[in-house]
């Protein structure tokens, strides 16, 4: 297998935007995906992640901004000269061409002589373990079995940039993580730049280098996924990843420690707020994060007392559930340490400077 | 940490949309022909019709315009028109009424019955609607003539003689035999739609056979059913190949005096009641449209048998008798005159009588043998051909930008205008465009019959083929472009071969189109050799030889084969589709 060069694929877009029907379908978003990375797009349904990868793709023109891949603009470039892979939710095999052929077309757009076609062909249905099948048509496959087929084509010709649109959507659970996981492995042995689309959070974790998280057509925040979940830049992120509890404090000072926050009459120090000049702020605190006892233990801040009103066992697990001065929260207890009791009152406390602050937003 | 919701829509429509301007200019350099061929072909002859009959004796003069509205005055002034227009109307409602009233309980008792006895049945209706109608009045002519079997019978059983051949009895026959096929289809469409649970809840409440029929059916058939019925009033009010065979000098309808006047050029009366019925054609189908939500062209996609379900069995009741009954009566009315062909084809005599007299096969030999018959075959051929070639260029490049275009206003535009040659009066569209293409000098030639017969054939092919193309993946389409592939490319190897079945339907629909039409042709073909319904058309005008019937039961055979042969790929593509389906 001949390796690409790794500075392929770098994809850049400035600005993009797109009104659609009356409505914006995308605002201005500006994304940087480094070559060979895994970049992952995260949003709700309308979030504008799609139109973002279709204008990336040429599929729908842009109305503001620019699209640049290795450094040239190709804003105004069609989808067909861009040198680009991309999969459909719903695959789009060409129902009347074997696996094989459909793999095949590609190259044989590309005029590659039919020896180091057929070459290219095997070792594309190597890699996505289809060996055998070339043979059948789309419609004699399962669901997982079309979509390694359009996963296959898509690299076939070796495109620059990868561009996957929710491609485990269509499959069941069980299936989605293998075949998620699959994916990647695939991605890094083309040493191909890949942009995935995708609402589930945890395919997102499972795959991403990078990612961008979409809300009303807008990037709310881009970032690995452990700073993402750790370090929340507003509301909608620390909400829409995982699980958290909010408790609205008001900034007291910042220090060489953290940011200072007053919640209740407890002072919390979190982690720096740095990128909001909001007084009013949500501590962020996460399930796991939340520590229940009768007093609060060392390199630990009180942040408010509460009374257990429901405890579960969920295996990996103990969710209990919680009710603070008028806020509902729940805490993640490791299940083989000591439960509170239902009704029994404590203190809930976090760790110094690990608690994140998102501005108590309106917008 | 938690999904959130599994499947969520694709939140921008899926159609591709790239360079608007390049793709709007693609779009108007595929719609400027098609539409320049419709202004000429389809536009101009309406205009110039009524032009005509706007204008003193017929003759308009585009130098020095008169206007008047006395021919209009005289349609209803003039006794003689009164009788003609009197008797047209009589005989649309007639056989509208007749022929619902045959096509319901049919239609009904077929939608009751074994998914198989069901199709067997559709295609004893189907068979004779695709063989083309002059064949058909053909064998009805020797049916009814003063020598055939129901006077023989007649006399046998001491009646006398009966007349039924050019009288008006004969033509309401005739006409109802021509519209059955339309209305059962619409009709069987609507049943089989019904979903049946409706039924069943109507007796769960306690409903009664009969009221859940009257309470429940028939107000779901509603639709079809008055759809239905004014698309056979419209086609039965305008109807010429009937009244003017079946028909006496005395019978005329407006269709048949709209041919002898314009026989003698007398364009004026003519041009007045082709419009009027026009206009007549013009308010039914808002009719249709206001009630049915749309207009589809009857016929045009494939009937396929539902079968009964298990829930609703098929039960013998007095009703369902009576309707069996009439399902004989329909099916006889409709595959007698079909099969009838058959023995007069073989009789050795020099006329044609039945029953036949010795057996000989001669008469086909003398088909393929003698100019008489090679000609039109070769004539026919070529036209359907090109037709069919036409038909389809024009249903793909019109299809491909209506695919294009998201505003459904627009749409129903397009599409509304895309069926108009088919929703209007053929005898009016026959005359108008036999002037245009008179002024043309396309008279007489093969490709001005060509270019008429595709005013009336693309719309078919183009309901076809948008059908499959508005139903075809665009995710493919846009798959193919990621894979470096261009437009043109794409359309040709992905779009088009995806539908290819729905290409091939449109070409062979366009084709049979041509093949049987008899209105446009016998107008346009002013040279000697004329295509096959025509020169069966001119044989049943003046008196037949023995080798009509040969023609007439080849032309039926090549009729069942096709339609066999249909079915049988069709159900060996379905049972391939099937065994792919469990193999995944």
């Amino acid at each position: 297998m001949t390796a690409a060069p790794t500075s392929r694929g770098r994809v850049v877009a400035s600005g993009v935007g797109l009104d659609y029907d009356g409505s914006t379908a995308l605002d201005d978003a500006s994304i940087e995906v480094h070559a060979g990375e895994f970049f992952t797009l995260l949003g709700p349904s309308g979030s504008g992640k799609t139109t973002l990868l279709r204008i990336i793709a040429g599929l729908l023109d842009p109305q503001r901004g620019r699209v640049a891949i290795d450094d040239v603009d190709v804003t105004h470039t069609p989808t067909q000269k861009r040198d680009i892979g991309f999969v459909f939710q719903n695959y789009a095999l060409f129902p009347h061409l074997t696996v094989a052929e459909n793999v095949e077309f590609g190259l044989k757009i590309r005029k590659v002589r039919s020896d180091a076609r057929a070459a290219r062909v095997a070792e594309i249905l190597e890699l996505t373990a289809l060996g055998g099948l070339g043979d059948r048509y789309p419609a004699q496959l399962s669901g997982g079995q079309q979509q390694r087929v359009a996963l296959g084509r898509a690299l076939a010709q070796r495109p620059r940039v990868l561009l996957l649109d929710e491609p485990l959507g269509a499959l069941d659970r069980a299936l989605r993580e293998d075949l998620g996981a699959e994916i990647r492995r695939i991605q890094q042995e083309a040493q191909t730049t890949a942009i995935y689309v995708t609402h589930d959070q945890d395919e997102a974790f499972i795959l991403s280098d990078r990612m961008g998280v979409m809300r009303d057509g807008r990037i709310q925040q881009i970032g690995t996924p452990e700073e993402l979940y750790r370090a929340p830049n507003d509301l909608f992120v620390a909400t829409f990843l995982g699980k958290t509890n909010l408790f609205p404090g008001e900034v007291v000072e910042t220090t060489s420690a953290g940011t200072v926050v007053r919640i209740g009459d407890s002072l919390v120090t979190a982690r720096p707020h740095a990128t909001s000049d909001a007084t009013s702020v949500y501590c962020s605190v996460r399930p796991e994060q939340l520590v229940v006892s009768d007093t609060v233990p060392t390199g630990h801040h009180k942040l408010i007392s509460a009374v257990v009103t429901d405890s579960r066992f969920l295996g990996q697990r103990q969710t209990v559930r919680l009710a603070a001065e008028g806020i509902q929260c729940s805490a993640d207890l490791d299940p083989y340490g000591p439960v509170p009791a239902v009704g029994e009152r404590i203190t809930l406390s976090v760790r110094i400077g690990e608690s994140a602050l998102v501005p108590r937003e309106t917008a | 940490m938690t999904a959130t919701d599994a499947t969520t829509p694709i939140p921008v429509s899926s159609a591709p949309v790239l360079h608007r301007s390049r793709a709007l200019l693609a779009r108007w350099a595929l719609l400027l022909p098609i539409l320049a061929f419709y202004v000429i072909f389809f536009v101009w002859p309406i205009l110039t019709v009524v032009l005509r009959s706007l204008s003193p004796d017929g003759k308009f003069d585009a130098a020095a315009p008169q206007f008047t509205i006395d021919n209009f005055l005289q349609l209803f002034g003039d006794d003689f028109l009164l009788l003609i227009e009197g008797r047209t109307l009589l005989l649309a409602i007639n056989s509208t009424l007749i022929t619902t009233a045959l096509a319901f309980p049919t239609a009904y008792f077929i939608s009751r019955l074994k998914r198989r006895t069901a199709s067997l049945l559709l295609l004893l209706i189907l068979v004779p609607f695709w063989v083309s109608i002059v064949v058909r009045l053909f064998a009805v002519t020797s049916i009814l003539s003063p020598n055939g079997p129901l006077n023989q019978a007649s006399i046998a059983l001491g009646f006398g003689p009966l007349e039924l051949l050019y009288t008006q009895g004969g033509v309401l026959v005739g006409t109802v035999m021509y519209l059955l096929p339309y209305m059962i289809l619409v009709l069987y469409a609507g049943m089989v739609a019904v979903d049946d649970n409706l039924i069943l809840a109507a007796r769960t409440m306690g409903a009664s056979p009969a009221y859940s029929f009257f309470r429940v059916y028939l107000p779901q058939l509603r639709g079809s059913l008055f759809s239905g019925a004014l698309l056979i009033f419209i086609l039965g009010l305008s109807f010429f190949v009937v009244p003017a065979l079946l028909g006496g000098p005395r019978d005329q309808t407006i269709a048949v005096y709209i041919q002898q006047q314009i026989d003698i050029f007398q364009w004026g009366i003519a041009s007045a009641m082709g419009i009027l019925l026009l206009i007549a054609t013009v308010v039914c189908y808002v009719g249709v449209v206001r009630i049915a939500g749309s207009f589809s062209p009857g016929g045009v996609g494939s009937v396929q048998a539902k079968g009964v379900s298990a829930e609703l069995p098929f039960r013998w009741s007095p009703a369902m008798v009576v309707s069996a009954v009439l399902t004989v009566v329909t099916i006889a009315v409709l595959v007698i005159p079909v099969l009838f062909v058959f023995p007069l084809s073989t009789g050795e005599t020099g006329t044609v009588v039945f029953p036949p007299r010795g057996f000989t096969l001669d008469w086909f030999v003398q088909v393929f043998t003698t100019p008489t018959w090679i000609g039109p075959i070769m004539q026919s051929t070529v036209v359907g051909l090109g037709t069919a070639a036409l038909s389809v260029a024009i249903g793909l490049a019109l299809a491909r930008v209506t695919s294009g275009i998201r505003s459904t206003a627009w749409k129903a535009v397009i599409g509304g205008l895309a069926f108009a040659p088919i929703i209007a009066p053929g005898i009016l569209l026959a005359i108008g465009i036999f002037d245009v293409e008179l002024q043309l000098k396309l008279t007489g030639t093969v490709i001005g019959l060509i270019l008429a017969h595709t005013v009336i054939a693309a719309p078919l092919s183009y309901a076809l083929i948008s059908a499959s193309m508005a139903g075809a993946d665009r995710g493919v389409e846009a798959a193919a472009w990621t894979l470096g592939a261009s437009r043109t490319r794409t359309f040709w190897t992905v779009v088009v071969r995806g539908i290819l079945p729905s290409v091939l339907g449109a070409f062979a629909i366009a084709f049979v189109t041509s093949w049987d039409e008899v209105v446009l042709a016998l107008f346009l073909q002013t040279g000697p050799t004329k295509t096959l319904p025509v020169t069966i058309y001119k044989y049943l005008e003046s008196g037949i030889v023995p080798t009509v019937p040969a023609v007439a039961s080849l032309l039926v055979t090549l009729v069942v084969v096709i339609v066999v042969v249909r079915g049988v790929v069709n159900s060996i593509i379905a049972r391939r589709r099937a065994a792919l389906r469990e193999e995944a």
